[in-house]
């Protein structure tokens, strides 16, 4: 297995658009990175640049300590997984796999053994002479990974590999993955557009945007402390509610103040707040709906950061309940206990956890 | 699976059963245009036909039948006989260098090189001219060239097979290219991608990748090929009318380069029109040839085919 390090990466285009800005990151030994972002962003470039399927036009790529740049895809010791996992349909799933080893001109009984063993793995031994056609969207995304396991690369590379399965496929699949790195100790670099994937499946998120990495971190700090807006909102479900609010100081205690309403920030962060000269200004503050109780115990104990709001609608989801209301003017979403029942355009006393609460810079959206 | 449901969704209103039903009784109005034109156009005269090659007629209204007679007649007819084995020779020549070719060029045409969408036109537009004027056109053009060495596309045999070769490769590349273009640019970029991950040089990745998936297109192309060059007429008739001739020992005339189709209407029309009920069996002969040689070769290919 190997590390990776992507040195000032860009992809500029022909017609002069950049699809990615100054990409820096050093992979460890079995590590399971995950590009994630909105589409476009510019994670599949990232993924293709680093299997040579796209050139890089600034910056070096390096492989175990070896510049990559020029070498050509076969020779960096690598392996993909397509979207649509690019099967070759006129070959059996055993061809398929055994393609990449026939290439290298690994001895037949080599091929038999390492085709037979990943297909153990992937529990696909009975489906060797099929060809994918025959096979469900499932099966065909073993093969894929099958096709991978068998060439023992340094590294794998993974483009929403889950995309194109149901549901409760996606769930399963993610679990097996997760399984397979355990068992292989391979480093995978992984593409997707599903948070819930990169927070369960990364051991170290990329968020990118345009282009430009956003944040690299872990799962939990990525969703506890993002580094800026667009993190705080791509980062969880339902999203982060945000509200613009104006910082206003009271004797000794400082208060975010939105319409008429007000509440309390706790010291350390009003502190913080101060020293960075933002008393008085606008700065929009983030709270995850997790951290908004609707429960009388909470609203009694934090009388200072309650808020009263209208509820435009509620979803019940079984394990927990959405309430939808409009606060300040804007749109907000609390995820409360489903024992909780609010009819809609009903006025509700909100608290708000402050402990948990975001600020952010309201011109460049760093968080404060 | 998802295109029938998409085709149902499309067409759900108006493919109602409550509009369904009517026409599907009706279908018979619907179907009577074209039907009738087929039989009176087509399945009358051909059926006719076969009656009328084992009759000795001039007009098809004094019809004698003779029994198997003209066939008899047209298998000991050694014209017909070398006509076949040239017209055999080469439909497997043109058949394999027009495919070949017009391959490579399609290989070469979607390779993004600049002014691509030219040279496709550009080859493409001898489809735009008739048989008889490409002849002409052709025969000028050669012995425009052979005259500089003395000689004629119409005084050697093998001259004329390779200007007809070559007639029918500038026809037919450009059309054959465009089915091959379409095939190509239907294999998803993907199985490139994957087969360079997987090490594969652009040989291998030709020959079991790209081939492997182009069989529809092989298929639809050998069969076009195969039979435009037994069907070959007017080029052979514009190029060189199946001179050379040879007189041959029994006082007959071999026309040299003379191909099935040519002979056929040859015989129709010998001597005022006496030996009509031979040109008549020599066409039968000739459709069940086409016909049975184009089955095999569809049978042959489609096993090749492979689903996505």
């Amino acid at each position: 297995m190997a590390s990776l390090s992507l040195e000032h990466i860009s992809k500029i285009y022909d017609n002069g658009f950049k699809a990615v800005n100054d990409f820096n990151l050093d992979i460890e030994d079995k590590e399971f990175i995950i590009f994630v972002g909105p589409s476009g962003c510019g994670k599949s470039t990232t993924l293709r640049m680093i299997a040579g399927l796209e050139d890089i036009s600034e910056g070096t790529l390096k492989i175990d300590g070896k510049v990559m740049n020029d070498v050509e895809p076969k020779d960096r010791d690598i392996a993909m997984v397509f979207q649509n996992y690019a099967l070759y349909p006129h070959m059996t799933v055993f061809d398929n796999m055994a393609f990449a080893l026939k290439n290298k001109k690994v001895p037949k009984d080599e091929i038999d053994k390492r085709v037979n063993e990943a297909a153990k793995i992937l529990g696909l031994e009975n489906l060797l002479e099929r060809k994918p056609k025959a096979l469900s969207g499932g099966q065909r995304q073993r093969v894929a990974m099958g096709r991978a396991i068998v060439r023992d690369p340094k590294v794998f590379l993974m483009d929403e590999p889950l995309s194109n399965l149901d549901a409760k496929l996606r769930v399963q699949m993610r679990v097996e993955i997760n399984k397979l790195h355990e068992r292989l100790g391979a480093t995978i670099i992984y593409v997707t557009h599903d948070q819930t994937e990169a927070m369960t499946l990364g051991t170290r998120i990329v968020v990118m945007k345009e282009g430009v990495i956003q944040q690299i971190d872990t799962p939990q700090n990525l969703y506890n402390k993002p580094h800026n807006l667009f993190v705080a909102g791509f980062i969880g479900s339902p999203q982060m509610n945000f509200i613009d609010v104006t910082i206003e100081e009271d004797g000794e205690k400082t208060y975010a103040a939105a319409g008429n309403t007000r509440v309390l920030i706790p010291e350390d962060k009003a502190a913080v707040l101060k020293r960075e000269g933002f008393s008085g200004k606008t700065v929009t503050m983030g709270i995850r709906p997790e951290d908004l109780y609707v429960e009388e115990m909470y609203i009694e104990s934090t009388p200072e950061d309650v808020i009263e709001a209208e509820v435009s609608a509620s979803e019940l989801l079984g394990a927990e309940t959405f309430l939808y209301f409009t606060f300040a003017g804007v749109q907000l979403t609390a995820r409360v206990s489903p024992n909780t029942h609010v009819r809609t355009g009903e006025a509700i006393k909100l608290a708000l956890d402050m402990s948990k609460s975001h600020f952010f810079n309201k011109e460049n959206e760093l968080a404060i | 699976m998802q295109k029938t449901t998409k085709r149902k969704r499309d067409h759900s209103t108006l493919n109602s059963t409550l509009i369904r039903r009517p026409i599907r009784r009706h279908f018979w109005i619907f179907l009577l245009p074209t039907f009738s034109a087929f039989c009176i156009g087509f399945l009358y005269p051909f059926l006719q036909g076969i009656y009328l090659s084992f009759c000795n007629f001039k007009t098809i209204k004094k019809a004698v039948f003779v029994g198997f007679d003209n066939y008899a007649k047209a298998l000991s007819d050694s014209t017909f006989l070398h006509a076949f084995w040239f017209t055999a020779l080469f439909t497997v020549v043109t058949m394999l260098l027009i495919n070949v070719l017009a391959f490579l060029v399609a290989l070469a045409l979607t390779r993004g090189i600049k002014g691509s969408n030219v040279f496709r036109t550009v080859f493409f537009m001898p489809n735009l001219i008739g048989g008889i004027v490409l002849g002409y056109i052709w025969s000028m053009i050669f012995d425009g060239i052979l005259s500089r060495y003395g000689t004629s596309i119409l005084l050697d045999t093998k001259l004329g097979f390779w200007g007809l070769v070559i007639l029918l490769l500038w026809q037919q590349i450009g059309y054959m290219m465009i089915i091959y273009i379409s095939g190509l640019q239907a294999i998803p970029e993907e199985y490139m991608e994957a087969a360079k991950i997987d090490g594969a040089t652009k040989w291998q990745t030709l020959w079991k990748i790209t081939i492997p998936n182009m069989m529809p297109s092989f298929t639809i192309c050998t069969f076009l090929t195969l039979t435009n060059g037994f069907k070959l007429y007017d080029q052979n008739l514009a190029l060189t009318a199946g001179r050379p001739f040879v007189l041959q020992s029994d006082g007959s005339t071999l026309k040299t380069t003379e191909m099935l189709a040519l002979n056929i209407v040859n015989a129709f029309n010998a001597s005022g029109g006496k030996n009509r009920g031979v040109g008549q069996a020599k066409a039968v002969m000739f459709f069940i040839l086409v016909a049975v040689i184009s089955i095999i070769q569809l049978r042959a290919t489609r096993n090749k085919e492979v689903q996505q």
